[in-house]
């Protein structure tokens, strides 16, 4: 098999609210974060202080999804979240106080399950009391990628009959901003984002919103391309979702307009390209997943859509999301 | 639509056919075996916070060359350089070698092979040790700072160790191992890959980790020698002791391992994975989780609890682990049956790794079916009598072994399971 289909049945992405650069500290140029007051509305005090930024914007994305699998046996239900930079906006400042008091107390009882990139999978299992199988990747941009193909590979199996999948990530920490920036792929015109995109799937066309054709993990664009490319025969408009990344990165935007330049021939005047909501930040991990989001909404007003993938490393993905009306599965 | 992962006959098996190991009990699959055949503790004293009341106090290091453990005062690892990633390539390079994929056939066997890997922290020393220079305003734009992205581990190790096809980073917890190769089994029967290395590898003996670890005390905190800490199943057991290491296996389907000549070592049966929905670090007694992730990978195995010889369990030297565990696999068992059936924890000789820790556990698994031996617990002295198993310590045992299960459980309520069958059989 060289895809996996699904049916979406539901899509959540999170607002991205631009926080105020006023704080005197240069970081805040490089990321924008979601709104607090969301967060407060839905999270309780005593649980936000025990789990990362990540944890809460994705328990904040998944009530929208809840009516999804409430019905459904808990043990039919998994969770597949792409994360890459972890929680170091709780872990952080702890563990700056750790280094200079070299003081263990420094570190507080809930580092141990706030900071791991899977505790956003667990904190959403736990608070939903989803039972079935479940698991986090990390692939730079291709995070949610992996987690949409292997949801759908579950649902495909019928082993389970509801799949929450996408990506998230709040790197809203000194240290990782640095990082990002100093590889370019941030600036304070191209900040970092917290951001996450969920998506349910199932393999039942009811209540469906689109289907999903989704490529396996593959090492040159057009090979991704070539895995769904069968699901766009025939569409008189195919809508392209790309990442989007920082405009001094020159290598990945080289990448980029390759993949461009390869749809064009193949697709010809059929191709319309889509500029993001989050165009003009990085959105990491999230950034597959939100475009599924954008491309589900595509296809359910009857446009054929396609989002392509990169980690810039070496992997890409390729989604096919098609309307579900009309067509064979 | 037909699926090719529920349809028995039209899977084809697949089996192991190349081990690396890098453990505290020995570098390289032949001296980790030998060692733990003794049944002797590899744990030694340790703390990076040797004068606080809270701290771990003890661990087990692979003993590994170059030196790359955190340290207060040495500047950080280069890209690629980290412990983390020394030890994943060391391990992965001997399993290739092991499976006869090496010299001038290697890159033509890897033109589309898979990398699927675990670790729980990443290259967390070289993260910690950034941190540390960042607030002293020493900060070098090296290739260092490429250690925060996760997923950089596996596109940084396909690279390395030329693999041509997909590869994925599953940070998952302590349930890594067993999810690794539940992700290349899928791999390989939904005929996305034809041969996949998979693993779990670990380098988190570093303050951070050790700190946070002690401050839910789920790390022994108890007085007595470091070669003790570390004692699953007895009556004075008080928490994991960290460890570190890694391994990888080579896994392929049954008839492209014979086609090309390897000898396989093991067949990956079955595997299965759960949610507890209950606790993010916290395990209901009852193990019912625990038991549901055995269940899903017999079923997938084909085999019901009567055909598995011998468990080699989680056995985190937790007192909730250990409960948890025996009740699950009291219940599956049966009462009547359950103290005959062997089993043991090699996290009582090498201590926790982590997401490693039941990759290196699966190694030995799988050498177990092949030598027909299971080796030793170490530290049973007087077994917790809630634990109503046959605990196989002192000696190594042998005895007629066709398959094995192996369980591991993880924080945020993660339970997974791997069944492995003698090959042959």
């Amino acid at each position: 098999m060289r895809s996996s289909c699904s049916v979406i049945i539901a899509a959540s992405a999170s607002a991205v609210a631009e926080s105020q650069p006023s704080d005197a500290n240069a970081c805040r140029l490089l990321v924008r974060t979601v709104d607090r007051k969301l967060i407060e509305e839905v999270i309780p005090p005593r649980l936000r202080k025990k789990i990362d930024r990540f944890s809460q914007v994705s328990l904040l994305a998944i009530r929208e999804l809840q009516s999804q699998f409430s019905d459904v046996e808990k043990n039919r239900v998994g969770v597949f979240i792409g994360n890459d930079f972890a929680g170091w906006n709780y872990v952080y400042q702890q563990t700056v106080q750790m280094i200079e008091t070299r003081d263990p107390m420094q570190i507080d009882p809930y580092v141990a399950t706030a900071w791991f990139p899977a505790a956003a999978q667990g904190e959403i299992t736990i608070a939903h009391g989803i039972l079935g199988e479940s698991k986090t990747f990390s692939a730079g941009y291709l995070g949610g990628g992996l987690a949409l193909e292997y949801a759908a590979r579950m649902v495909e199996a019928h082993a389970l009959d509801v799949a929450i999948a996408g990506g998230v990530e709040a790197p809203d920490a000194p240290v990782v901003l640095q990082a990002m920036a100093i590889e370019q792929r941030i600036s304070a015109e191209h900040p970092a984002a917290e951001a996450v995109g969920l998506l349910a799937l199932s393999s039942s066309e009811k209540d469906g919103l689109a289907r999903m054709t989704i490529s396996r993990p593959r090492r040159s664009a057009e090979a991704a391309l070539n895995d769904v490319a069968e699901k766009l025969e025939g569409a008189t408009k195919i809508r392209y979702h790309s990442a989007s990344v920082c405009p001094h990165k020159q290598d990945w935007n080289q990448t980029l307009s390759q993949t461009e330049t390869l749809l064009r021939a193949r697709f010809g005047v059929r191709l319309e390209t889509s500029v993001p909501a989050w165009s003009g930040m990085d959105v990491g991990s999230a950034d597959f997943s939100l475009s599924v989001v954008e491309a589900t909404r595509s296809a359910a007003d009857g446009i054929h859509a396609l989002v392509l993938g990169t980690d810039f490393e070496g992997l890409h993905m390729a989604a096919a999301i098609t309307p579900i009306a009309g067509g064979a599965f | 639509m037909k699926s090719i992962l529920n349809n028995e006959a039209q899977r084809e098996r697949v089996v192991v056919t190349g081990i690396g190991v890098v453990s505290p009990a020995g570098i390289g699959l032949e001296a980790f075996w030998q060692s733990i055949l003794e049944g002797k503790s590899h744990i030694r004293e340790h703390s990076y916070f040797p004068q606080a009341a809270t701290r771990g106090r003890a661990a087990g290091f692979a003993d590994f060359k170059p030196d790359t453990n955190f340290s207060w005062s040495k500047p950080a690892e280069g890209d690629s350089q980290d412990r983390l990633f020394l030890i994943s390539e060391t391990a992965i390079n001997e399993a290739l070698a092991n499976a006869g994929i090496n010299g001038n056939n290697r890159e033509v066997q890897m033109a589309n092979a898979g990398l699927y890997i675990s670790s729980a922290v990443g290259p967390i020393s070289t993260m910690e040790t950034i941190v540390r220079d960042q607030m002293r305003g020493e900060i070098q734009a090296d290739s260092a700072w490429r250690a925060f992205s996760f997923g950089r581990i596996a596109a940084r190790l396909a690279a390395q160790c030329g693999f041509g096809g997909p590869y994925a980073l599953l940070p998952m917890g302590c349930s890594g191992g067993c999810d690794a190769v539940g992700y290349g089994l899928s791999a390989i029967r939904s005929g996305a890959v034809d041969l996949a290395v998979v693993g779990g590898f670990e380098a988190p003996i570093t303050p951070l980790v050790e700190a946070a670890f002690a401050r839910i005390r789920a790390t022994s905190s108890r007085d007595c020698p470091a070669a003790q800490a570390s004692c699953p199943f007895d009556m004075q057991r008080d928490g994991f002791v960290l460890g570190e290491g890694g391994s990888a296996l080579v896994l392929e389907r049954e008839s492209a391992a014979l086609a090309r000549g390897a000898r396989p070592l093991g067949v990956v049966a079955g595997y299965g994975s759960v949610c507890s929905g209950f606790h993010m670090t916290d395990i209901h007694p009852s193990g019912e989780a625990i038991a549901r992730s055995i269940e899903l990978s017999l079923k997938d195995a084909n085999m019901k609890m009567e055909d598995i010889d011998y468990a080699n369990l989680h056995g985190s030297s937790t007192v909730m682990n250990d409960i948890a565990e025996a009740n699950a696999l009291r219940k599956l068992i049966g009462e009547g049956l359950a103290y005959r059936k062997p089993v043991t924890s090699l996290k009582s000789q090498i201590g926790h790794a982590l997401a490693a820790a039941s990759s290196i556990e699966l190694a030995a698994a799988i050498m177990t079916l092949v030598e027909q031996v299971i080796p030793p617990t170490a530290n049973l002295v007087e077994q917790d009598p809630r634990v109503g198993l046959d605990i196989v310590s002192s000696s190594p045992r042998r005895t007629s072994i066709r398959a094995v299960l192996k369980t591991a459980s993880g924080f945020g309520g993660i339970h997974s399971a791997v069944v492995m069958a003698k090959y042959g059989v």
